[in-house]
């Protein structure tokens, strides 16, 4: 609480600073960066090599390809599951994760636990929170030239940059045990004790991993926290930033306001900038080591009294969303359960390309790589922009869906053209917007612009339409 | 949190004692505040809203959720929806609300909207099947009068009931402020 406050008030006053804050942040987790003066180094992309710490196998266990079917029924299974992702799709991963999020039973009681883990990491994106702007967040034109994926989630919070050196972890429980803090300090006890961190960590107050303080007495974000609630369910997803390119990342979110234009999304969520720094652990370390901390914390004992009643609850009540089977038969224990003996286990599933996976998770993809989730479900927001070269100043109001509702249109004193031309050349936009809705994209704008220079400044200012 | 409640609610309304907060998680200390408990008082609406006085004579029924959203059932079968203060104090700060959109349909259980806060976005449930006829905008403008008026001038939407106030008003999903306050004091 206190701490959301004070980022406001830390908001302002990196705004003025910018420039100076430029050369010190490096910007990812919540972090926005919106203007960047900087070129783009665009060449860093082309030799961009994911980190492939990543791509090797799984030491301890291996789920050797289970059929759609068993993935089918551990979701539904009543009790904690961990779930590993091999696919390295955003808008996959995202779409498993919600389906796993919505199966999960949930518990009658507060004493047994159906919670999930489900661990994953994606090619290069961009995500942002479920109710940002992602023209004020993004630089479009950048990420679609790049043929970057954005990604919207269904979480809240701010932007984050994704690769293959960045592991997501999404803890899942029911409503009444929601607690933005809890998952991550067990996380952070386990890492701490690992022995393989050069530095050691904290939460804290919004939910994120950060470093202690160092000498310099800072603290650097290694992982940020977003999350969800609904009907009886809720869960807790972060970044973890283990290997990732951090510089070449940042230049995703980096905007040039003078070129792409003046965002004002009063209504809509803003990201909060933080320092960010690599835990440099190889990926499969950090999964055993999470895999670790929800087996220590929620894994089950056979003997386990809350377990067993769950059971036999589920023998005698007779919910027919429950199926009887043999747990162990299931999930061949015996080749792959995470324990070591009197202790907690866990069961864990790895999910790859060779699985079929449910219908729903397909239609949940397509929804999530949609235009009208990923920029139709924007607040409604004002554009500015604003062209020296030729004199003019343009303001778009944006409605639901992501909608022109209006276009207002100011010449300025230096304008190269005839003020009636200028007027003219947007005569047919506004004559249409009367009429039916319109898009907001650059072609589609664009298109209603019968001045090629305005059109194609526009355009390519909207989104990167050329 | 404790900002709120010193600043907004000056003592008259406290979230209730409970040792595990529902939705706050530890972000949200109700409970280091936890001597004082709520009281039927604790649920009534703010009368000099519009959620109460859209009826000369106020709503016929208010009714409360498990999911912690409120109901104020008007005579003209129109309902207001918000949330309840309970859930306002354990979300925390709002900094946005999604509100659904005039001219649609609702049938029980339908998300009409989300709060964000604290980086959460949480979902709203219309408790009741109808037609949204009007939502609160200023809502979207300032999120965070949910946090400062959530049971009154932060309703979230007016809807249009399938049925009669009086057969809604008995709608076994829904519950008296005493049967909501004894759901809270389970958790």
């Amino acid at each position: 609480m206190f701490a959301l406050f004070r980022n406001a008030i830390a908001r302002k006053t990196c705004d003025l600073n910018w420039t100076r804050r430029l050369m010190a942040d490096v910007p990812f987790g919540d972090d926005l960066t919106p203007i960047d003066y900087g070129d783009y180094n665009l060449e860093d992309f082309l030799h961009y090599q994911p980190n492939n710490t990543n791509t090797s196998k799984p030491r301890q266990e291996d789920s050797s390809n289970f059929p759609s079917d068993e993935f089918s029924k551990a979701v539904v299974s009543k009790e904690p599951i961990v779930f590993v992702s091999k696919i390295k799709d955003p808008h996959w991963n995202l779409a498993i994760e919600d389906f796993i999020y919505n199966q999960m039973p949930l518990p009658s009681d507060n004493v047994a636990n159906y919670n999930r883990l489900f661990l994953y990491s994606n090619s290069p994106c961009v995500v942002i929170g479920k109710n940002q702007n992602p023209w004020k967040e993004v630089n479009i034109p950048l990420l679609q030239s790049l043929r970057i994926p954005l990604v919207r989630r269904r979480s809240g919070g701010g932007t984050v940059v994704h690769d293959l050196g960045n592991t997501n972890f999404s803890f899942m429980t029911s409503k009444a045990n929601f607690d933005r803090q809890k998952f991550s300090s067990k996380l952070v006890e386990v890492l701490n004790d690992s022995k393989l961190l050069k530095f050691n960590l904290q939460v804290n107050e919004r939910g994120d991993i950060v470093s202690l303080p160092g000498a310099d007495g800072k603290t650097y974000k290694v992982s940020g926290s977003a999350y969800k609630l609904s009907k009886g369910r809720s869960y807790h997803h972060a970044t973890m930033l283990l290997n990732s390119r951090l510089d070449v990342l940042k230049k995703l979110l980096s905007r040039d306001e003078t070129k792409l234009g003046v965002v004002d999304a009063k209504a809509s969520v803003e990201s909060v900038r933080s320092k960010v720094k690599n835990l440099e652990i190889p990926s499969d370390d950090f999964i055993q080591l999470a895999i670790k901390g929800f087996r220590e914390e929620y894994g089950i004992t056979k003997d386990d009294t809350a377990y067993s009643n769950e059971i036999i609850n589920k023998k005698n009540d007779g919910d027919e969303t429950s199926v009887d089977y043999d747990q162990d038969e299931l999930f061949n224990l015996k080749d792959f359960m995470t324990s070591t003996p009197r202790e907690r286990q866990v069961n864990v599933m790895y999910i790859d390309e060779s699985m079929s996976l449910p219908t729903e998770i397909k239609s949940t993809y397509e929804e999530l790589k949609s235009w009208d989730w990923k920029y139709g479900a924007t607040p409604k927001f004002t554009h500015y922009f604003t062209n020296e070269e030729i004199g003019i100043h343009v303001q778009i109001e944006v409605g639901k869906h992501a909608e022109v509702k209006d276009v207002i249109v100011n010449v300025l004193e230096n304008c190269q053209l005839s003020h009636e031309s200028v007027f003219d050349s947007f005569r047919f936009l506004q004559q249409v917007l009367r009429t039916e809705p319109i898009t907001y994209t650059g072609s589609t704008v664009a298109g209603y612009i019968t001045n090629d220079q305005i059109s194609d400044w526009l355009g390519s200012s909207i989104d990167g339409t050329i | 949190m404790l900002r709120n409640i010193a600043g907004l609610r000056s003592g008259l309304r406290f979230a209730p004692q409970i040792s595990k907060n529902l939705i706050g998680g530890k972000i949200a200390p109700v409970s280091s505040i936890g001597f004082v408990r709520f009281n039927s008082n604790n649920h009534k609406l703010n009368t000099d809203s519009r959620a109460f006085k859209y009826s000369q004579e106020g709503p016929s029924f208010v009714k409360f959720t498990e999911e912690h959203e409120w109901l104020a059932i008007h005579k003209d079968d129109t309902a207001f929806i918000g949330i309840t203060s309970y859930a306002s104090d354990s979300l925390g700060d709002a900094t946005f609300i999604e509100v659904p959109e005039v001219g649609d349909r609702v049938e029980v259980g339908d998300s009409i909207g989300s709060v964000e806060s604290v980086k959460s976005a949480s979902e709203i449930y219309s408790p009741v099947a109808g037609e949204v006829v009007a939502i609160n905008e200023t809502l979207e403008s300032s999120p965070q009068l949910i946090n400062e008026d959530p049971q009154g001038e932060a309703w979230i939407a007016q809807i249009k009931l399938n049925e009669t106030a009086d057969v809604v008003g008995q709608q076994e999903n829904l519950l008296t402020a005493e049967e909501y306050e004894a759901s809270l004091q389970e958790q």
